[in-house]
């Protein structure tokens, strides 16, 4: 789904890259957490795999397709089939939670009555029915982190990729949160979730890509 | 067209940039003015025409009060066969007075001048004529209204060229600040559009929610700048008889097509300034494009 062939990534203004050498491979169906100390290349591994950058050196794979090779409206289409949580939620502040939310849905035209349903059964399970009107701003940091993994998963996509998606909720809703998350991988959703959370990836258990000093330290298994 | 989802349309909203939101007054005031120009200018044409078809054919010929019956009959005689001349009409007295009346005031008793109207077409000899008629009648006076014309024509010319660099002035200026304008709201927007970009957006989807935001205050201002123009030239025409004979079908037309011409130029300065801004997106080290 997502390999990693000897990919490097330099900032242009930066001595050292962010990221060197790095193999690895993500299989179909798999979950994996993506850990490591802060400012270890964690990152710039995510944002390449959501194709917001190109290797500097290296091949890098999604879906099967070269990155450097693709086009901003070809990489646009491939993140149909991704869902991305981010650290900082990245929402729309003058969109309501629902409109945020049901965004994915509404690329290929108006929404169906099932999407529809689809949207509102998705806020609800996050815990936001109540709120599915009122603007991001209104929100607290949590209410917003679970926004964010609603839009994320709501067009149930192949692959989905979270940063910290439980740092900001409390344990209950975190664990609420790795149950879908878990759930969606049994249907077939790939998963890679970069954490500090040890508690979480006991509870959890998957494998690890641990990543030191822009490099894949150790592959741990579950 | 595809047709977009509301929260789609609501993600990318140009509508808050204070440019964008005069889109459609500016569209109206300079859809109104390039119009009524173009309507001037096919107004002008039709008075020109009209006066030029009534002029041009004609030259008199103002003879003395004392020329006798033989004197001008020895004159049409000659000038009939001068290259150009088709036809010759001897006014009669009555004419002649209604012609001069207003001159006259109350001196109805002077005697009224002999006035012969000369039919030519192109390629009268004109200095032959002369001749002819102070041959026989040196104080006859010749008034041939083409050369009039010719100055009335340069001038329509020259007014007409006035007006369509004016009118070329307003599309030029109207594309630019459609341009500036989109790509301002583009660019004040780059969250938004990095947010949509994540969840899947093409460019081409971009683009579309770009279009469809001007085309909608596009119609809107091509609809109230044609009904201003028409308003307009309602007004004048209620307002002047006269004015009815020169607003023809090509002027009422005008008034229409020009804000449609300018809804056409909106557009595809939209498209243009929307595709360029968009594919010149570039990717910073914090993950939002600029």
């Amino acid at each position: 789904m997502i390999t990693f062939e000897n990919v490097s990534y330099h900032y242009s203004n930066a001595e050292k890259a962010a990221v060197e050498k790095v193999s690895f491979e993500l299989e179909e169906g798999s979950f994996n957490y993506l850990t490591g100390p802060s400012g270890a290349g964690k990152t710039t591994l995510f944002r390449m795999m959501y194709m917001d950058m190109t290797p500097t050196k290296g091949r890098l794979t999604v879906f099967g397709r070269n990155v450097s090779a693709m086009s901003q409206d070809d990489i646009s289409l491939m993140r149909r089939r991704m869902g991305i949580v981010f650290q900082d939620f990245r929402l729309l502040p003058h969109l309501t939670v629902k409109e945020n939310v049901s965004l994915p849905l509404t690329l290929t035209g108006p929404m169906s009555q099932q999407q529809e349903s689809c949207v509102d059964e998705i806020i609800d399970w996050v815990g936001l029915g109540h709120k599915s009107n009122i603007l991001p701003g209104f929100l607290s940091g949590g209410e917003k982190q679970r926004v964010a993994i609603a839009r994320a998963v709501v067009n149930r996509p192949r692959l989905l990729i979270a940063d910290e998606p439980t740092g900001n909720v409390d344990a209950s809703m975190g664990r609420r949160i790795m149950h879908l998350f878990t759930e969606l991988n049994k249907q077939g959703t790939t998963l890679l979730i970069a954490t500090h959370d040890r508690e979480l990836m006991a509870d959890c258990p998957a494998p690890s890509i641990i990543v030191e000093n822009g490099r894949i330290s150790k592959l741990h298994a579950a | 067209m595809l047709r977009l989802d509301l929260s789609a349309r609501k993600a990318l909203s140009l509508g808050k940039d204070a440019v964008f939101r005069l889109l459609v007054l500016m569209m109206i005031f300079l859809g109104w003015l390039a119009g009524m120009g173009a309507a001037g200018l096919l107004g002008l044409d039709e008075i020109y025409h009209q006066w030029q078809l009534n002029q041009k054919s004609h030259v008199s010929v103002y003879l003395m009060p004392d020329s006798t019956p033989r004197q001008i009959e020895t004159l049409e005689e000659a000038l009939i066969i001068i290259p150009g001349v088709r036809d010759i009409k001897r006014l009669d007295q009555d004419s002649i007075r209604q012609l001069v009346q207003p001159y006259l005031d109350d001196r109805t008793s002077l005697p009224l001048p002999k006035i012969l109207d000369v039919k030519v077409v192109e390629g009268l000899d004109r200095a032959a004529f002369d001749a002819q008629v102070h041959s026989l009648f040196p104080l006859a006076e010749i008034d041939d209204a083409r050369a009039m014309l010719k100055i009335v024509a340069d001038g329509v010319q020259l007014a007409q060229t006035a007006v369509f660099a004016v009118a070329s002035v307003i599309f030029i200026v109207l594309a630019l600040l459609v341009s500036l304008t989109v790509r301002s709201g583009l660019q004040a927007q780059q969250r938004s559009l990095a947010v949509l970009q994540y969840v899947g957006a093409t460019n081409g989807f971009l683009t579309l929610l770009v279009m469809q935001q001007v085309l909608q205050r596009a119609i809107i201002g091509t609809v109230g700048a044609a009904i201003l123009g028409a308003a307009c030239l309602w007004g004048l025409q209620e307002s002047y008889d006269s004015m009815s004979t020169y607003l023809t079908y090509q002027v009422w037309m005008a008034i229409i097509a020009v804000p449609l011409a300018l809804m056409v130029v909106v557009m595809v300065s939209a498209y243009w300034s929307a595709v360029t801004t968009l594919s010149q997106r570039q990717v910073t080290a914090d993950g939002i494009t600029s």
